[in-house]
């Protein structure tokens, strides 16, 4: 298992390197120069050049490359000359907040997913089977943001519930009150993957073999389905990894919409304001956040079902 | 849980109590089903898969049960162990040392599988839960069967069960994953499980099938061996005559649900009686046989819509007009021309209107 964990950090590493590199060309591809927002309009040559050169605009690209992940490794991800901060100190705000709403939003929307699926699988062609089938389609059909949109409507116009955005961390109630809506609004793709990944899962192997010698061991219902559902676990587990990876990258759209200070709301405002260093480092953020929860997940599935261990190794 | 119904000798049967005075009555035999039906109800149409089976099986005997795939073996089993799925209506007696399991409450009767009656399927691949070592599963069957026990002494009977079938280095075997073991090592594995309960009935669904043919042997042989150790009743469902004529005591020929002969495994297999049987027979392969095997013509009839009178006159080279439109009686054999060697007191019988009447 050591040596497991080890084969999947190395993996991990030519991947984060390929990531960097994309990241870093495609910020030089896009067109306008990057010192377009910092000097006035009416500089001269002579003035746009000078800037040009502090920033190092003008080294060989190799070179470059090297000095931004040089800088990177140390957490210097440049600085902001629009929101005059050092970009590592809003990508670390910012994925702190991201963080709070993808891990309420992923439990949530996990377990019930798991719950449900778990409740249609073993009721087959039952009532419960055909109500979460129906959730979850709709769950998957329904955009985000259209749901979001419908909530705030709702609960934050209509009825006055709840908050309609905004969040303030030093006063835990009300932070909770505000995590509602945009844990309803993000969590609602995830619960419906996970309920069908889930039911598929479980309807599968109840009509494996080994679930007969179970049976005729004399194991309970319950005991049964306690094997059925470590059996099924494992595209669970996959799916939930892209699940919270992309919880976690931020959802640009609810982030926006209920003005949550997350990475979803600072890529947004990033690209609106052509600020390429903060564009730059939360691509990368997210990215280095999704290689290593698909890293947890890989492993904790070989923990759990030893034919993944198998293949991996 | 005081409210264990324990079928077993020592606890429920008069049978075995001390007696004052008298010859003492014959205990009555570890298996013994009566009028079993099997029926899958769907909103459409209803189907027998089993049509009113009786037999008993004696501790220490071997009864096999021989027919095409879809006569309604596995489903009988599957009955008698009680895992049908829950489409399934299942009617008559099935009796564990006088006490019927059919009427049981759902709980007690669960208690009873796996400890006092167990099954061994026939692909060993696919009938073990992939995801725990063979240690976990073994533990939990023991644990299952004796609530007292501690971890460490279900973890020792364990070590115990692959030994008696004969698995080499059984200490690490306890921590390897089924897929880790070959089909053979795998079967024994499903047999020890099998056996861990000390079960007074094994059922065996075509156990050898889906094994090497180098192996089949040995498999046998070490059925038979456990089988004896752990002094059960085996039921053997099989559609392979060498191995049921290796294993059986008794032998009974199923189709279309019911059992259309039964005798001695000598007798039903050197003297068939029935049509059918006679076809299996002549079907079977054996080394150094001259002539060359022969099919039975046709498939099993639909088990929706049988005939009425006799559900093999389809296929029946003999059949006349009355085997179409009465059903067949049950007809047994003289004796004379076959020995009474054997403990078996089972006479040997034909449902076929042709047997001549005695």
């Amino acid at each position: 298992m050591i040596r497991l964990v080890l084969r999947r950090v190395g993996l991990a590493i030519p991947i984060l390197v390929g990531v960097s590199v994309i990241v870093f060309l495609l910020m030089t591809v896009v067109p306008g120069s990057p010192e377009a927002g910092l000097v006035p309009e009416d500089a001269t040559p002579e003035e746009r050049e000078a800037i040009r050169d502090s920033l190092g605009l003008d080294d060989p690209l190799p070179l470059r490359y090297l000095e931004w992940v040089g800088n990177a490794l140390q957490g210097d991800l440049g600085y902001s000359e629009q929101r005059r901060r050092e970009v590592a100190d809003l990508l670390g705000q910012a994925w702190g907040n991201t963080f709070v709403l993808a891990l309420v939003s992923a439990i949530f929307g996990i377990a019930l997913g798991l719950l449900l699926g778990y409740l249609a699988g073993t009721r087959r062609g039952k009532a419960v089977d055909r109500l979460v089938s129906v959730l979850s389609l709709g769950g998957l059909s329904v955009p985000s943001f259209f749901l979001a949109i419908i909530l705030l409507a709702v609960f934050a116009g209509g009825l006055q519930l709840l908050p309609s955005g905004g969040a303030d961390f030093d006063d835990p109630l009300s932070a909770a009150r505000s995590l509602v809506l945009p844990v309803l609004s993000g969590s609602l793709i995830t619960m419906a993957i996970t309920a069908r990944v889930t039911r598929a899962g479980i309807v599968d192997v109840l009509g494996a073999d080994f679930v007969e010698t179970l049976r005729a061991k004399g194991l309970s219902e319950l005991e049964v389905r306690r094997h059925v559902l470590r059996n099924a676990i494992s595209p669970v587990l996959t799916t939930s990894g892209v699940q919270i990876g992309a919880l976690l990258g931020g959802s640009v759209l609810v982030e926006t919409i209920f003005r949550w200070p997350g990475m979803g709301l600072l890529l947004y405002n990033a690209i609106s304001a052509r600020d390429l260093v903060v564009v730059q480092g939360a691509t990368l953020v997210i990215a280095l956040t999704f290689v290593v929860v698909n890293l947890l997940v890989d492993l904790l599935q070989a923990a759990i079902d030893p034919r993944v261990r198998g293949t991996m190794s | 849980m005081s409210t264990t119904t324990q079928v077993s000798p020592t606890h429920s049967s008069p049978w075995l109590e001390p007696r004052a005075a008298g010859a003492p009555e014959p205990p009555p035999p570890a298996l013994r089903v009566t009028d079993l039906v099997t029926e899958f109800r769907s909103h459409r149409s209803s189907l027998r898969a089993v049509d009113g089976v009786s037999f008993s099986v004696p501790r220490r005997q071997v009864l096999a049960v021989i027919g095409e795939s879809g006569s309604g073996k596995s489903a009988m089993l599957r009955s008698i162990i009680g895992i049908n799925p829950p489409s399934a209506l299942i009617e008559g007696r099935v009796e564990l040392n006088g006490v019927d399991i059919l009427s049981l409450p759902a709980r007690e009767r669960r208690r009873v599988r796996g400890r006092d009656i167990s099954m061994v399927f026939q692909d060993p691949l696919t009938a073990l839960d992939p995801v725990y070592t063979i240690g976990q599963q073994l533990v939990e069957t023991v644990l299952k069967h004796r609530p007292g026990a501690s971890r460490a002494d279900a973890r020792q009977r364990s070590l115990e069960l692959l030994e008696l079938v004969q698995i080499p280095s059984a200490e690490a075997r306890l921590r390897a994953y089924p897929s880790q073991l070959s089909g053979g090592m795998r079967q024994r594995v499903v047999i020890a499980m099998a056996i861990a309960g000390r079960p007074q009935v094994l059922l065996a669904d075509e156990p050898t099938t889906a094994l090497d043919v180098t192996v089949q042997a040995r498999m046998i042989r070490l059925f038979r061996q456990i089988q004896q150790e752990v002094d059960a009743g085996l039921v053997l469902v099989t559609h392979d005559l060498g191995v049921a004529a290796e294993l059986a005591d008794e032998v009974a020929v199923m189709y279309a649900g019911r059992f259309v002969e039964r005798g001695t495994a000598q007798q039903v297999l050197t003297a068939p009686q029935h049509p059918y049987t006679e076809g299996l027979v002549e079907a079977n392969v054996r080394a150094g046989q001259d002539r060359r095997p022969r099919a039975i013509i046709g498939a099993p009839p639909s088990l929706t819509r049988l005939p009425a009178g006799c559900s093999f006159a389809p296929r029946c080279s003999y059949a006349v007009a009355d085997c179409w439109s009465t059903p067949p009686p049950v007809r047994t054999i003289d004796a004379a021309g076959s020995s009474p060697s054997g403990s078996s007191s089972v006479p040997h019988w034909s449902r076929c209107l042709l047997v001549p009447q005695q």
